[in-house]
């Protein structure tokens, strides 16, 4: 969580690299409520010299955002990745939280769905804190082209905190050398 | 040593003196929190407008590619009234601000 001199920087970096309307009142929302915290524990104002956050994602690892833009990833998500797992006929997609409007939450990844060819959407994990973690899919079968996150599905209620507890056999295909 | 006046001591002057400039300091920061939170609640409420305007630019959109007979007409309207839901909160929040001196 940054602290309040770096949801300013975080503040100024998104008036800089976003022009809409949008993004420019919500700078000034993320200011406005860094001002009150400052006012109300007394402390001077201040702006950090960088709004660095750094989360650690499942295949990714230590992701570090800035601004709302992704600046370094541990582990990236290859073209090869996609093109061997693909072979295996195993497809991810990631949903990354690109909205202005998600303030000091954007540049966040807010879920991941793993499908095979044959089954379509398999696994997801999500981000949310309430249910953060891997849950099981049983997709309806219309997921098309889009065998990791298309069509319909249903998730059991069970909560596995890696991915070789909810697929095993997805986490060997997808686990790199 | 009493002043003639009012019968307090020097100490009790001084007392007095600094508790009056403490009452103040308190004042000036309850001030700068209710105009912090005057802010904020102005900032919200403009991002709130943003969305209301998101809302009728995605009605007006859908009218431009109508799928059924009127349905032009409906969202036209529906955008019309997102855009003056926007025009709303974005005086709510100009009127927090004046009131609060911002």
């Amino acid at each position: 969580m940054l602290n309040t001199a770096q949801q300013r920087k975080h503040a100024e970096l998104l008036r800089a690299r976003d022009q809409s309307p949008e993004a420019q009142a919500v700078a000034a929302e993320i200011e406005a409520r860094a001002e009150l915290e400052d006012t109300e524990a007394e402390r001077p104002v201040a702006v950090a010299d960088n709004a660095r956050m750094v989360e650690e994602y499942p295949i990714l690892g230590k992701v570090t955002c800035e601004g709302g833009k992704l600046t370094e990833v541990e582990h990236p998500w290859t073209d090869a990745d996609v093109k061997r797992i693909e072979a295996q006929g195993v497809m991810i997609a990631y949903q990354w939280c690109h909205d202005p409007m998600s303030g000091l939450r954007q540049g966040e990844l807010i879920r991941i769905w793993i499908g095979t060819r044959e089954a379509g959407p398999r696994v997801q994990w999500d981000h949310s804190p309430e249910i953060r973690g891997w849950s099981r899919l049983v997709s309806r079968g219309n997921y098309g082209r889009n065998w990791s996150h298309g069509g319909n599905w249903r998730s059991d209620k069970t909560r596995y905190t890696t991915l070789s507890e909810a697929a095993p056999d997805l986490s060997a295909i997808i686990r790199r050398k | 040593m009493k002043t003639a006046t009012t019968g307090q001591t020097a100490e009790q002057i001084a007392l007095g003196i600094a508790q009056s400039e403490l009452n103040k300091e308190c004042n000036n920061t309850q001030e700068r929190i209710d105009r912090a939170k005057a802010r904020l609640r102005a900032a919200e409420l403009r991002v709130h407008a943003c969305q209301q305007d998101k809302l009728a630019a995605g009605y007006a959109r859908q009218g431009t590619h109508p799928i059924y007979d009127g349905q032009a007409e409906v969202c036209a309207g529906k955008a019309a009234e997102a855009g003056s839901y926007a025009d709303r909160t974005r005086a709510q929040a100009d009127l927090i601000e004046a009131e609060a001196g911002l």
